[in-house]
């Protein structure tokens, strides 16, 4: 009925059955046994195995509650979430849900990335599976950042819940979209690059009038900020301390940033524009959200061509195109200096970021690197002595 | 969605669409409901026959509340099936829009 | 903390004892709808003890809900919050009358005519008590089926305390009024989020200054959620055990204000308002 085992030096004490009248007196002074061992007043309770709580159950929970500093019931089943849920427990203390238990085993595989696969599970949804089994509080991160996205009103995938993939893993349910990625529909010539762009550059909009107010939401500038100073030991001082102040000058903004804005994170479905991938979503001025673009479809290619083919599925001379009708879209604006003038401004946060990308990825020994982190500091050398500000 | 049906009670419209909201029918329901929305100072959305939502669908409720509070009106869902709530509760739908 | 004055079972000078044992340095005795046991503990208060604030706690009752409201730091002479508690201790002897006839006429349950005098008595006698003597003559089997199952089916229909009248004869005594528990009603009940919002609301309007937050079985997330009211209202924070003795098992001193990682805003200034530094 009451077991307890310690894990990474909490107590936890597991739960099973029914609680009732009956055994309500014993299983309480069992827990207060336990408790007696342990000096730090700080439980979770494991309610995997506890079927059902009468109301004397919920008496030896709820002084156990309000006696103890800190109780956190874990796995709790819905019927029983249900209860607590209505009796006011899940107002009182933190109350965790247990993860459903999907099987991937059988289902199509339609998609492998950087963090994992994913799989179809039904008609409605797919999993996103991550590689890594301790990623559980990035997935939460994640998928609690897709959810504040959503009911923000920004169009995405409803991102459902956290599950335990049988046979190991988390992964998180998402609604499944019938969409194909602008990088498609351009790679296809299935619409012409105008309107693609045009669609581009209207969702980027709406998803920089949003604010979301969240301690998950990274800020962008500190960030930004951190590239900087990461690149102290290998920019001339004067340049490093011009990179640094004007990010510093960049005023706080608290609208919405995807990070990661490039044709294959924009889906397409009947009229309609969705995003995915929402792990990079922060905050900031919108001069770090042209920054990330500028890398997808320009910065990445400086040294490598083929790099956008690679990435994109779209040629450099695409990308190029698409990246300065972008620039006029989103400032509404033709004047090529003032165009000109901010891709300047997009082109010093974007190539910081891969020249400190390339050292850190051990670039200093190899020739591609070493040529990368060149072509980077002979452009920021340039354009670093002639820029006020990076604001526009 | 051409089973839809609409009420005006006053300023009170209630509507009532049938079968799935997803991305192919939620359009075409939008279309047909803004039709209905002038003058509307209370806007009623009986859930009873609605089978399926998808994100189409529920992006469109979002955008609504958000048009009917910036002109002073207010929306609410009503008789929402328990599978559809779950969805609404995992999201945390009911944080923006009244739901009963 | 209560003392035998009202339902704690400390007479005031053991109460002044064990508050000095566990260290306190600044404590104050809220019995329920009762006074005297301030000026008690005052006459045997030496110049190296533990400074003590005035206080006490009235039940309050309206068409919201019940309320516990406490009085701090006022002026033991004032008229106004002596005749408060006049007219607490009134209500409450009304209502102790009208349990004891219902459980005689219920259930049989009768008492000697000695140990019913000593109830009545009592300066805040209560449901405790009288749950007490049931045990004890074996009527229930604990005092806590004796509240739930006997005591509470009592339909009592008597004369409350507003809260609005409380505050006002608490100001009136320049006292500080703060809500008891806030999270937790009249005691046992769970009040969050907009509830506790409206309630706290009107009872600022009537001229509330506090809330205690800090509170010997609020688990953290009711202690968060009360300091939030705190500082959206500018209230000023307090800290209570709710110590009663042998009656609740609760260790004196106990208000959780250790876990706070600093001190909250509203009771550097709580503190400030009754001189203590």
């Amino acid at each position: 009925m009451v077991q307890s085992r310690e894990e990474n030096g909490r107590l936890i004490i597991s739960l099973s059955g029914e609680i009732d009248s009956s055994n309500a007196q014993e299983v309480e002074t069992r827990i207060y046994e336990i408790r007696q061992q342990y000096p730090d007043d700080s439980i979770e309770l494991d309610c995997d195995r506890l079927e059902y709580a009468s109301s004397a159950g919920l008496r030896v929970l709820l002084r156990l509650i309000q006696q103890t500093d800190e109780v956190i019931l874990t796995n709790v089943h819905s019927e029983m979430y249900e209860i607590l849920d209505v009796t006011g427990f899940t107002e009182m203390t933190e109350v965790r849900r247990a993860y459903r238990v999907i099987s991937v085993e059988g289902c199509e595989l339609i998609g492998m990335g950087a963090n994992g696969m994913v799989y179809r599970i039904d008609p409605d949804t797919i999993v996103k599976v991550y590689r890594n089994p301790d990623a559980l509080p990035e997935i939460h991160r994640e998928r609690e950042l897709a959810r504040l996205a959503f009911i923000a009103g920004v169009p995405t995938a409803i991102p459902y819940d956290v599950v335990r993939i049988a046979g190991g893993g988390y992964g998180t349910v998402f609604e499944k979209l019938t969409a194909r990625s602008f990088a498609k529909l351009l790679a296809y010539d299935d619409k012409p690059l105008d309107e693609v762009v045009q669609m581009s550059i209207d969702l980027l909009k709406l998803i920089h009038s949003k604010v979301i107010r969240s301690d998950t939401l990274p800020d962008m500038k500190a960030v930004a900020l951190d590239w900087a100073d990461f690149l102290k030991d290998y920019l001339p001082a004067e340049l490093h301390e011009k990179l640094h102040a004007l990010i510093a000058a960049v005023p706080a903004d608290e609208h919405l940033m995807h990070g990661d804005y490039h044709v294959k994170n924009i889906m397409y479905q009947n009229n309609e524009i969705l995003l995915i991938d929402m792990d990079t979503l922060c905050h900031g001025h919108p001069v770090f959200e042209l920054a990330s673009i500028y890398n997808a479809y320009v910065g990445f290619g400086l040294i490598d061509p083929d790099c956008t083919m690679k990435f994109l599925g779209l040629s450099a001379e695409t990308c190029y195109t698409f990246w300065r009708r972008s620039l006029e879209l989103y400032l509404g604006t033709q004047d090529a200096a003032v165009i000109d003038s901010v891709e300047e401004k997009a082109m010093i946060i974007g190539l910081a970021r891969i020249m400190r990308h390339q050292i850190r990825r051990d670039g200093m020994n190899r020739e591609d690197g070493r040529k990368m982190i060149e072509t980077c500091r002979s452009i920021l050398a340039q354009l670093l002595p002639r820029t006020d500000s990076l604001v526009f | 969605m051409s089973n839809t049906v609409f009420e005006m009670n006053g300023t009170t419209l209630t509507v009532k669409p049938v079968g799935e909201l997803n991305s192919m029918t939620t359009p075409d329901f939008e279309e047909e409901l803004r039709t209905h929305l002038s003058g509307v100072s209370n806007l009623i959305v009986d859930f009873e026959n609605v089978d399926y939502i998808s994100s189409a669908g529920i992006r469109l409720f979002l955008g609504l509340n958000q048009t009917l509070k910036n002109r002073g009106a207010e929306m609410k869902l009503i008789h929402v099936s328990d599978p559809i709530m779950s969805i609404f509760d995992l999201i945390g739908f009911q944080d923006v829009v009244t739901v009963e | 903390m209560h003392s035998i004055v009202s339902d704690g079972t400390d007479t005031p000078s053991e109460l002044l004892k064990h508050v000095r044992d566990a260290g306190i340095t600044l404590f104050s005795l809220t019995d329920h709808d009762a006074v005297n046991g301030c000026a008690m503990i005052r006459e045997i208060l030496s110049e190296n003890d533990p400074k003590l604030l005035n206080g006490t706690e009235f039940s309050c009752r309206d068409e919201h809900g019940k309320y516990h409201i406490l009085g701090y730091n006022y002026d033991p002479d004032s008229k106004s919050i002596k005749d408060m508690v006049e007219a607490g201790h009134r209500y409450r002897m009304k209502k102790v009358r009208t349990r004891l006839d219902y459980i005689r006429d219920e259930y049989g349950f009768t008492f000697s005519e000695q140990d019913t005098q000593d109830l009545l008595a009592m300066s805040s006698p209560g449901k405790p008590h009288i749950a007490n003597l049931m045990v004890r003559y074996g009527y229930a089997p604990s005092k806590e089926t004796a509240i739930c199952d006997y005591l509470n089916k009592a339909p009592v229909h008597s004369e409350y305390v507003r809260p609005e009248d409380a505050i006002q004869s608490i100001l009136a005594g320049n006292g500080i009024p703060v809500l008891a528990h806030p999270a937790y009603g009249s005691g046992d009940e769970l009040i969050v989020g907009s509830e506790m919002d409206q309630r706290l609301r009107r009872l600022i309007e009537y001229g509330l200054q506090g809330v205690e937050a800090f509170y010997s079985t609020f688990p953290p997330k009711l202690r968060k959620e009360t300091l939030s009211f705190a500082e959206k209202y500018d209230l000023y924070v307090t800290a209570g055990s709710d110590y009663h003795g042998k009656n609740k098992f609760i260790p004196l001193g106990k208000t959780n204000l250790d876990k706070a990682a600093e001190i909250p805003g509203g009771m550097k200034r709580f503190l400030e308002a009754v001189d203590y530094s």
